[in-house]
């Protein structure tokens, strides 16, 4: 059991994915299609938020590689096309995120992840986690505040 | 005809998955010889949509929709049933192959070259017929 990186809370990790994709790769699909038939990959509120920098590679990289990182975090299986679009990638800080997916993330589950990169790739690493009780967070709580 | 939708997806695979057109051989697997990764299942999908004009729909050539169902995956196996619902729904995939050690993360293995051909071929059988 280890507190979350964001919340500080108890939870215990039930599941860890990672992805890189090339920055070449990411180029050679957006080059190869439509913006209509991109912004399938991506939810609603991403295609709101991001706008244009969906179709820039490094972005575009960004948001799928951390997609497929929840996957693998989450059983690692490949979704098919609807299954991109049902995961929501909230990015809440310099290379940080949550990743919300109510179809394929277990109950109880928090989906938190980070994003590194080169100048070639650009990589997301998702860390699945199980709530825990009150007395386990609350035990963690305290050994945070003395480690403080 | 046969020869010409071949051709066709040897050229439109090896453009999303930057080989060769001689090493998309029917026999390949798309993930073990050619080196798919997930970004290319869709970049498949869009490539085979445009070259033939068809529409695929979601999880009729590569049944990822299937697996978020939990009654057909238990602990990271598809059970009896899944392998069923898959058999059904993809009948071009070789799911009796796959059935000997059916480990989810396992299944892109069993996506062929021949896969998609089958599918196109009786996609544009249908067409016609329509």
């Amino acid at each position: 059991m280890i507190p979350s990186p964001v919340s500080g809370t108890a939870m215990r990790p039930i599941g860890v994915g990672i992805d890189i994709l090339s920055l070449d790769r990411a180029k050679r699909f957006l080059t190869a299609h439509s913006s209509k038939q991109i912004q399938k990959i991506f939810t609603e509120s991403e295609r709101k938020k991001m706008g244009r920098e969906l179709f820039s590679p490094p972005h575009f990289a960004k948001l799928f590689a951390a997609k497929e990182a929840f996957f693998k975090a989450a059983g690692g299986s490949w979704m098919g096309l609807p299954g991109f679009s049902r995961i929501q990638i909230q990015p809440f800080a310099k290379h940080r995120f949550k990743a919300v997916s109510p179809r394929y993330q277990p109950k109880e589950t928090t989906a938190e992840g980070c994003f590194f990169e080169s100048p070639e790739w650009v990589g997301a690493q998702v860390i699945l986690y199980h709530a825990e009780s009150k007395s386990q967070k609350s035990k963690v709580k305290t050994t945070i505040q003395k480690l403080k | 005809m046969e020869k010409e939708i071949f051709a066709k997806i040897q050229e439109t695979l090896a453009g999303a998955l930057g080989v060769e057109p001689e090493e998309v051989r029917p026999e390949a697997s798309l993930t073990k010889d050619l080196g798919a990764e997930s970004i290319d299942f869709i970049d498949i999908i869009f490539r085979l949509e445009k070259a033939f004009n068809i529409k695929i729909p979601n999880g009729e050539l590569f049944p990822g929709n299937i697996l978020a169902d939990e009654r057909f995956v238990k602990e990271g196996r598809v059970t009896v049933g899944g392998l069923a619902e898959i058999k059904a729904k993809v009948p071009y995939l070789d799911v009796d192959l796959f059935s000997r050690d059916p480990q989810v993360s396992k299944l892109a293995e069993f996506f062929t070259v021949q896969m998609i051909l089958r599918y196109v071929e009786d996609r544009l059988a249908k067409e016609v017929k329509a």
